[in-house]
């Protein structure tokens, strides 16, 4: 046996000579007989097998050379030895291998048979199966869309519910401003009703003290006036002087109220005239004619001053009914009961039962504030506005009239005396002197410049209204009447009565203007408007003087219970 | 004369055709020259002698002495058995060396010459020199048989054969000693004349 041998790839020279010198040497010696020895190794088993055979056989004349160096080798060595048994035995061997070729032929065609099935088979099974996966494919297609489409539902579930977020924390926020709102709305309204009730507190405290001041004052001048002697004499100037004498600036209170009114009531008796007192219609015309009749002067007029008078300014403006009211306003805080525009039109007096009068300016058709004149003591039944329109007078339940000056908001004067509310103050032609009516059944003329009550007309029922012409005063009744007095005549009598039918209203006014057309004369008619129950009225009075319009125009409807009547 | 069969057949027949015809006497055996070879266990017995004495030069035995009884019985049944993976795992660690030297202690070797009447030469030689450097088959045969190198400048007389080729002269002696040694770990030169043809 050879030593290890080969390497590969030798780098030096030496080794790769020893390589090709071992390759070499294979390729000469080695190669040629790889195959040799171990063929020879069988051959030798065969020989030996031969060898058995050849014992019984008769060795033929050929020899047999077992030449084991020698190069070929043949099978004739196996000839010598029995060729017959041999080929017999050969034949039987082909005729077995033979017979196993076929059964194997057989096996062969058969196996190409099944294998054609099996084949024929697996076609049909991978067609299937290729259906199947484009069935697959169809189907993962569809679930794809499928999921496209739950994705894209899902895309607006989002966007919805986050804007269903959003509106439900905007309608947070809102009621939160809601809330606010309505907690600020009350606070302002509590502080509205606080401030309202101080203010109301504060005009009581200082009306309260006021009143108080004036007690004191008229107590003072009481006690003063107590401690001076009276002379009373039977001349009606000088007892009118005396009066006047005692009272001093002030209205007498209530004792030298009943001072005067004695005196008031002596002065009738003897100043009772005659005149007529007629209830015919021509008559009371006439008696009213006359009555009105500047020119008829009878008996002395009071005060010896010669009277001055306001220059009336006639204005006759078209009217129509009032079909709609052009401004509304909630002015007062309780109901409006007197109402009266200044002499120039450019002012606006309401006066109501919150014992405040305002002041309006008309402008443009609506009503703008211009003051406020309190002080009044008790609800305001009436308003009037003197002819220059600087003052105004108003007629409280306190059983006092109040004069104000337009443009100061406290009042100056009081004229006070009556026993009972007193529903109507007006002011008389003639500066400075008022008339005003009242429920204590008396009709009392005033001389505002000594601030005094310079009449008292007793009448028999409520006086509910007073008018007053250039020497007539004119008064209207609970008891349907209306009575006519002349201011320039002493004496009062009821004959100037006029009954009318009159529905009663607790309160109705009525006021009189001049006319140009008859100068000199007052007129006075009713108008077909009074809708209220003037029907006898007109019939009765058609034959007066057609009756113009007047700058006095009530304001208030018509319909409500303290309505008035508007002579013009 | 219990030489492998090639180293016989290089040294003898190299110039013969193959296959090698020899005559095989059944009779009239030469008592005096050959040992008798009573059964097989002598040629292991021979075996495992040439195997320890390679060892004891290249490793001072130690590595042979290191191995178990069934290593040795592996070797030689690999042999026997021509079956060289069985042979080579033993036989490896016959041809490792320390790390430290470049190569075994000194090279198991014997060359062999027909022209003379000793047997083989065998000597101590060191594979690396005291320098470090490689001796190589020259080296080797200008120090042990300088006669069978041919001078420079001559033709060359001699053939020096290894397992039957011709390895250069400058081939490593250690190399040659791990990888063209025989089963027996030595390396059988011969150095034969130069055939003429």
């Amino acid at each position: 046996m050879e030593g290890p041998g080969v390497l590969g790839a030798p780098a030096a020279r030496w080794k790769r000579h020893i390589v090709r010198q071992l390759r070499q040497r294979d390729r000469t010696q080695k190669a040629l007989f790889l195959e040799l020895v171990p063929a020879y190794n069988r051959l030798l088993e065969k020989a030996e097998l031969l060898a058995r055979f050849s014992e019984e056989l008769q060795p033929e004349p050929d020899d047999v050379t077992l030449s084991v160096h020698q190069g070929p080798w043949e099978k004739e060595s196996h000839q010598g030895l029995s060729p017959a048994a041999l080929r017999v035995k050969w034949q039987e061997e082909v005729e077995g291998l033979r017979l196993v070729c076929g059964e194997m032929a057989y096996q062969v065609v058969e196996k190409s048979a099944t294998l054609g099935t099996l084949e024929s088979q697996l076609e049909e099974r991978q067609s299937r199966l290729a259906a199947l996966k484009a069935r697959v494919e169809q189907l993962e297609e569809v679930r794809a869309k499928k999921a496209g489409q739950v994705h894209a539902r899902r895309a607006l579930n989002e966007e919805q519910r986050a804007a269903y977020e959003a509106l439900r924390a905007r309608v947070g926020h809102q009621e939160a401003a809601l809330r606010r709102l309505e907690e600020e709305a009350r606070d302002l309204l509590e502080r509205l009703v606080q401030h309202k009730a101080r203010a109301a507190a504060e005009r009581n405290l200082r009306n309260e003290r006021r009143e108080r001041a004036k007690q004191a004052r008229v107590s003072q001048e009481l006690k003063k006036a107590a401690k001076r002697t009276v002379s009373i004499s039977e001349s009606p100037d000088t007892l009118g002087d005396g009066i006047r004498e005692e009272a001093e600036t002030l209205v007498v209170a209530a004792k030298p109220g009943s001072l005067e009114s004695e005196a008031g009531e002596k002065w009738k008796r003897p100043f009772r005239s005659a005149s007529a007192t007629s209830l015919t219609m021509s008559r009371c015309v006439d008696v009213v004619k006359g009555l009105l009749d500047f020119k008829k002067r009878r008996g002395h007029s009071i005060g010896g001053a010669p009277e001055q008078r306001y220059q009336s300014i006639p204005v006759y403006v078209t009217t129509r009914l009032p079909t709609q009211a052009h401004d509304v306003l909630d002015a007062h805080l309780s109901e409006v009961s007197a109402v009266r525009f200044g002499p120039n039109s450019s002012l606006l007096a309401t006066g109501g039962a919150d014992r405040l009068i305002l002041l309006w300016n008309v402008v443009g058709g609506h009503l703008k504030a211009n003051q406020t004149l309190e002080g009044a003591g008790g609800s305001i039944t009436s308003v009037d506005f003197d002819p220059s329109g600087s003052q105004l007078l108003a007629a409280t339940y306190n059983k006092a009239a109040q004069l104000w000056k337009v443009g100061e908001a406290q009042s100056k004067e009081t004229l006070s005396g009556h026993t009972d509310k007193v529903t109507a103050a007006k002011f008389k032609l003639t500066r400075h002197q008022a008339v005003t009516g009242s429920r204590d059944r008396t009709v009392k003329e005033w001389d505002l410049c000594r601030a005094y009550c310079s009449r008292t007309i007793n009448v028999l029922s409520y006086c509910n209204d007073v008018v007053c012409g250039d020497h007539i005063i004119i008064s209207g009744h609970n008891d349907q009447k209306i009575r006519f007095w002349d201011s320039s005549i002493r004496v009062f009598s009821n004959e100037s009565a006029l009954h009318m039918r009159w529905p009663k209203y607790w309160s109705f006014s009525f006021s009189i203007s001049p006319s140009s057309e008859h100068p000199g004369l007052n007129s006075f008619g009713w108008t077909g408007w009074i809708s209220l129950e003037s029907k006898g009225l007109s019939r009765v009075f058609s034959n007066t003087t057609v009756p113009t319009q007047s700058p006095l125009f009530s304001q208030k409807e018509p319909k409500s219970p303290a309505s008035g009547l508007n002579g013009l | 004369m219990h030489y492998p069969i090639g180293l016989l057949f290089d040294l003898l027949a190299s110039s013969s055709a193959l296959p090698w015809n020899i005559t095989v006497h059944f009779k009239s055996f030469p008592e005096k020259d050959l040992l008798h070879c009573p059964s097989k266990d002598v040629i292991e017995a021979h075996f495992m002698s040439c195997v320890k004495e390679a060892d004891a030069l290249k490793h001072k035995s130690q590595v042979i002495n290191e191995m178990q009884k069934k290593d040795h019985k592996q070797l030689w049944m690999g042999l026997q058995n021509d079956r060289f993976d069985q042979f080579w795992a033993i036989n490896r660690k016959l041809m490792e060396y320390p790390a430290e030297e470049n190569g075994f202690r000194y090279i198991p070797f014997r060359i062999y010459q027909t022209t003379t009447e000793r047997p083989f030469i065998q000597k101590l030689f060191r594979p690396v020199s005291t320098d470090g450097q490689l001796h190589t088959l020259g080296d080797l045969l200008k120090e042990v048989c300088p006669s069978a190198v041919a001078p420079e400048d001559g033709e060359k007389k001699n053939q020096v054969m290894i397992h039957g080729i011709e390895p250069m002269l400058e081939t490593p002696l250690q190399w040659l000693s791990e990888h063209l040694s025989y089963p027996d770990n030595f390396l059988h030169i011969s150095i034969i004349p130069q055939p003429t043809d």
